[in-house]
């Protein structure tokens, strides 16, 4: 049977429990999000606090410890978004149920070894955006920042941000996934679905939120409209301090590039090129 | 001089100074801006390769001494500049704010004195820390012949805290820094390791107890400045190791800055092969529990510049290779050529569950290029044929200058030769 979910992670957890408890061996686990197929199929609801439940389950079989790092690395997983990982996550979850331990040693059984590697592909861009996500000053203080991540690294590297700025409004957005996650003083934050241009705010939908929904501020929402400069000055001293920040005897652009390849150099200040207009704009995907 | 004109110049002034970690301490934002992730996190690449985490400046670049391998050594005829504490403070956080720093790197030249410079550069850390609220990195230098007053201000200041020795013997100090004395330098080093282990004890003991640079002391060794051999740099580092609880020593390959009889000459390249090499064996030092002494004798006292460290030691005992993946322990096979922490540690979780084959050592992601030849799965040797020794030493070599020696050849060069 090819069971149906709803393209989120609670969705594919949703899934996952239906087909334990009913004894269901799924051929196949899709996305609502993706093709209709022509084979048997149930859409399967998502449940609320799902992923909670699953987590108190495998704590009681196996710790809380373990239990915690199965989620962490299907969710990682899941955030990769790539074809076929949903029925690895599924394998992976109910191998972790049924031997209750941690399954990602047991490399040599396929879908772990998928479900790993899915993860630490995801764990290491996430890693990588903490330092390549440049914020610049849209109002004296607000803040916005674009990227286009391989994977969806936007809910993993957001704690990493709110708590690092708490006093800071800012706003970063996914232009490749049309994502965007905004953070109010106080630990107020929000991820949002843009419509297509990445500009318009108000039509917004909410994905998750923090505890207090609705509660973010006209100015956080207001979209950033092209006339907002980015703030050049910054930009053009960071540019400058690392030209002299190199030592010309040991120049070595090969190493460079191994270190950081050119697909993360779209949006960083200090490879802008000076006579483009340095607005994060003008880059927005067509 | 402008914001711009000063961190440009104050900027190139610190570039020499090869310390770059952000790394080892977990600070917590407590509503204030910024904080320190364990891991320590890059934030880009500058065009000679090397990582930039930290926001790295001279205070001044004006100094009284006049050390013969240093671009900012007193006789140099140089723009000369300072920051004030505002002027940096501001600095950093709003680069910060932008994420474009992980923290701050403070040295400064020294300038009137020890004691005044160290004072401008507390100022400094007092601003961002107490007005700014700002919890992220600073590493700061602890400048050579500095009361230990000031030291231990500086400590509940920053995260790590650095003394330079720069050169390793008394000799090469006295002759390229003359104004210098080894007991200006080892005296806030040997001030830092008791004042860190006291804190580690406070810690212990009280839980509040204020934390002193919580990610330790580190310092940095100038290569090819001078004639030591590896030997003499490596003892020197592994000391500092055991006895002085250093987190890292940094290895600086010498760029020519300045003409000087004392040094080699400017024309020179840096010996940039000799520093990757004494790195690799730093590392074996401080991650694969091998010693000093196990890389580097009397016999032959430098690296050997063609094989990495670990592969030269495990040519020199064959003896004890191959090793069985599934028995060997974990220090076993953290000698295995090919095979690190990670590697080791994912076979060792691994083995638990099955018994493991060259193939599943492929589908771990272990990297087999080195490791093929020093390796038998359950009795069976993992590489195709067994090498000769010559042969071992053929594979294990690094060809390094390979994209130099085998260029594609263009129209220019063959011009004017008779093919």
């Amino acid at each position: 049977m090819v069971i149906v979910y709803e393209g989120s992670f609670d969705g594919l957890l949703s899934a996952i429990a239906y087909c334990w408890q009913n004894r269901i061996r799924p051929e196949k686990l899709q996305s609502s999000h993706s093709q209709i197929s022509l084979l048997e199929e149930k859409l399967i609801e998502r449940r609320r606090g799902i992923g909670r439940m699953i987590r108190r389950h495998l704590a009681e079989l196996a710790g809380d410890k373990v239990a915690l790092a199965v989620l962490q690395i299907c969710w990682q997983a899941y955030l990769a978004e790539k074809a076929g990982i949903d029925m690895a996550i599924y394998k992976y979850l109910i191998l972790a149920i049924s031997i209750k331990a941690d399954p990602s040693p047991r490399f040599n059984i396929p879908e772990v070894n998928q479900v790993v590697r899915a993860a630490r592909a995801v764990e290491g861009e996430a890693h990588r955006f903490q330092g390549l996500l440049r914020f610049y000053s849209l109002q004296p203080d607000l803040y916005l920042a674009d990227f286009q991540p391989d994977y969806n690294v936007l809910p993993l590297i957001l704690p990493h941000f709110t708590d690092r700025f708490q006093d800071q409004d800012f706003i970063i957005r996914d232009l490749k996934r049309n994502l965007a996650a905004a953070h109010v003083r106080g630990g107020r934050w929000c991820i949002y679905r843009l419509d297509n241009s990445g500009k318009n705010w108000p039509d917004a939908v909410f994905l998750h939120d923090s505890a207090a929904k609705g509660s973010l501020t006209a100015s956080v929402l207001a979209p950033p409209t092209g006339d907002d400069l980015p703030d050049t000055d910054f930009s053009q001293l960071w540019r400058r301090y690392l030209q002299h920040l190199s030592i010309p005897q040991r120049k070595n652009l090969r190493l460079q590039r191994q270190n950081l390849p050119l697909k993360y150099r779209r949006y960083l200040p200090e490879f802008a090129r000076p006579e483009k207009k340095e607005h994060p704009e003008t880059d927005a995907p067509g | 001089m402008d914001i711009m004109d000063k961190l440009a110049l104050l900027g190139e002034a610190a570039r020499y100074d090869v310390s770059c970690s952000s790394s080892g301490v977990q600070r917590k934002n407590t509503g204030g801006t910024g904080n320190a992730a364990p891991a320590g996190i890059c934030h880009t690449w500058t065009e000679d390769g090397r990582c930039v985490s930290l926001l790295k400046v001279l205070f001044t670049n004006r100094c009284i001494y006049d050390c013969a391998y240093c671009a900012n050594r007193a006789a140099n005829d140089l723009p000369r500049a300072a920051f004030t504490a505002e002027e940096l403070a501001e600095l950093t956080i709003a680069f910060y704010r932008r994420n474009y720093i992980e923290g701050l790197f403070l040295s400064s030249g020294v300038w009137p004195g020890p004691d005044a410079v160290m004072e401008n550069m507390i100022q400094t850390l007092s601003l961002l820390r107490c007005k700014h609220g700002f919890q992220g990195y600073i590493h700061a230098k602890a400048i050579p012949g500095s009361s230990p007053e000031l030291l231990e201000k500086l400590g509940f200041l920053a995260d790590r805290i650095s003394v330079n020795i720069e050169q390793c013997t008394r000799a090469s100090l006295e002759n390229l820094a003359p104004q210098k004395s080894v007991q200006a330098i080892a005296a806030p080093m040997r001030y830092l390791t008791t004042r860190l282990e006291n804190s580690r004890d406070e810690m212990i003991r009280y839980r509040h107890a204020p934390k002193f640079a919580p990610a330790g002391q580190t310092t940095q060794v100038i290569i090819g400045a001078s004639p030591e051999k590896d030997m003499q740099i490596l003892n020197t580092a592994q000391h500092l190791y055991q006895v002085n609880n250093l987190k890292r020593v940094y290895y600086s390959a010498y760029i020519p800055v300045n003409n000087d009889s004392r040094l080699p000459a400017a024309t020179k390249a840096p010996p940039l092969l000799r520093e990757h090499r004494l790195y690799q064996a730093d590392w074996l030092l401080r991650f694969y529990s091998f010693t000093a002494g196990e890389l580097v004798h009397e016999q032959s006292p430098d690296l050997d510049l063609q094989l990495d460290p670990k592969s030269a030691w495990a040519l020199r005992h064959l003896d004890q290779f191959p090793v069985e993946v599934n028995k060997a322990d974990y220090d076993t096979l953290l000698r295995v050529p090919g095979i690190g922490i990670k590697s080791a540690r994912r076979i060792i979780a691994a083995r638990r569950f099955a018994r493991l084959g060259t193939e599943d050592l492929r589908r771990m992601n272990i990297v087999l290029k080195r490791a093929v030849w020093f390796l038998t799965c359950s009795g069976r040797y993992c590489a195709p044929y067994i090498p000769s020794v010559k042969d071992l030493q053929l594979k294990l070599t690094d060809r390094v200058g390979h994209m130099e020696k085998h260029k594609q050849l263009r129209l220019e060069d063959i011009d004017g030769h008779s093919i």
